[in-house]
């Protein structure tokens, strides 16, 4: 008779995991410094921005913001659920950000009520990006120590340089993070930069994804 | 002591941890399936063990719809429950070689290219170091009464 019970948990719980939309929300808290910690790096990356361009071009766009519900559990992707789909006008590809001027990354999935992201934290995330006031080109790799590899060696590039999306998927000059560290060998053309990030997915909360047409 | 809330309620908290995102040096271990693993060693019967699985898999499941990494985390498990009285060595090490294994797999299906990158092997080891502290939690409770 227990056995049958525990048998007929077993089927409940997977049912439960397996064919219905059912998923249990890791929502957390909203902690009042990590919230300014986010406000404050938006806005040193809103005048980055304004000082390489001149203008910046996201200003007026519309933005949805939407909580995070839940972080993907495993290393081999990076991915995060908010509480925003196609009921609230959310579709594939989108543009995710922190801020306004930060990438986050790009809606992969989208239900009624909720989407998936997948962020620039993903290991398999390539991206060109543009480095410092010199616009100089690199390519965007992720993962665990986010970096830019495929620097021409002979461009000058320094410490706290911002880095910044120039990819056509994405809004150009989107802030991705600062260079904290230059690796560059004797062989070969190219140097690397490894990236200091302006935030932690484990600490976001509230995300914005831009709106297009 | 009864021995199925207790492994019921560690498999759910470190499944939960393991959801929130839990990292160490911003590596994520597998918690839930290494408290998976562990723990089919001190469960009466193959059901017990197929429920703290059940358990961690719906806790893991981060979106709505059907996760392809979930059904692999479940599938390993079950796996590993069924083999676990099956090896020919001490308790302890067959709990390592099926974390290893386990974790082996895991990556071998659902992300190869990652296999032979710095945070397969961080995260192996450590998925062993936290996998022998588990282990080593449930035999100190239930000391000569593993199943």
């Amino acid at each position: 008779m227990r056995r049958y019970f525990l048998i007929a948990i077993i089927i409940a719980i997977v049912a439960a995991t397996y064919l219905a939309d059912f998923f249990i929300k890791k929502e957390r808290s909203f902690d009042e410094v990590l919230r300014l910690k986010q406000e404050n790096e938006n806005l040193r990356a809103q005048i980055q921005l304004l000082k390489f361009n001149g203008q910046n071009s996201i200003l007026n766009t519309n933005f949805i913001t939407a909580k995070v519900f839940s972080t993907y559990p495993f290393n081999i992707k990076n991915k995060i659920t908010i509480n925003a789909g196609e009921k609230q006008g959310i579709k594939k590809s989108m543009v995710a950000t922190v801020g306004e001027n930060i990438l986050l990354g790009q809606v992969t999935d989208v239900f009624e009520n909720f989407s998936v992201i997948q962020t620039i934290f993903d290991p398999a995330w390539q991206l060109p990006v543009r480095i410092g006031k010199e616009e100089i080109n690199g390519l965007f790799k992720a993962g665990n120590e986010p970096k830019v590899i495929l620097i021409e060696k002979e461009k000058q590039i320094q410490t706290d340089d911002i880095v910044y999306s120039a990819s056509q998927e994405f809004p150009y000059g989107l802030k991705i993070g600062e260079v904290a560290e230059i690796k560059e060998t004797a062989a070969g053309v190219f140097k690397e930069a490894v990236l200091k990030m302006p935030f932690n997915v484990g600490e976001l909360r509230e995300i914005k994804i831009l709106m297009t047409n | 002591m009864r021995k199925l809330p207790i492994l019921f309620l560690s498999v759910g908290l470190l499944s939960f941890l393991q959801s929130f995102g839990f990292s160490i040096f911003g590596v994520k271990p597998n918690l839930a399936l290494v408290a998976v693993i562990a723990a089919s060693f001190f469960v009466a019967n193959f059901w017990q063990g197929l429920l703290l699985i059940a358990l961690a898999g719906l806790i893991l499941k981060f979106a709505p719809g059907f996760e392809k990494e979930i059904m692999i985390f479940s599938l390993i498990g079950a796996g590993a429950v069924i083999i676990k009285n099956r090896l020919p060595w001490h308790q302890f090490l067959s709990n390592l070689t099926l974390i290893a294994l386990g974790i082996l797999i895991f990556y071998v299906i659902l992300a190869p290219n990652l296999i032979l990158s710095p945070i397969f092997l961080k995260e192996l080891f450590l998925n062993l170091i936290l996998g022998i502290l588990i282990f080593a939690f449930f035999s100190f409770l239930w000391q000569n009464k593993t199943a």
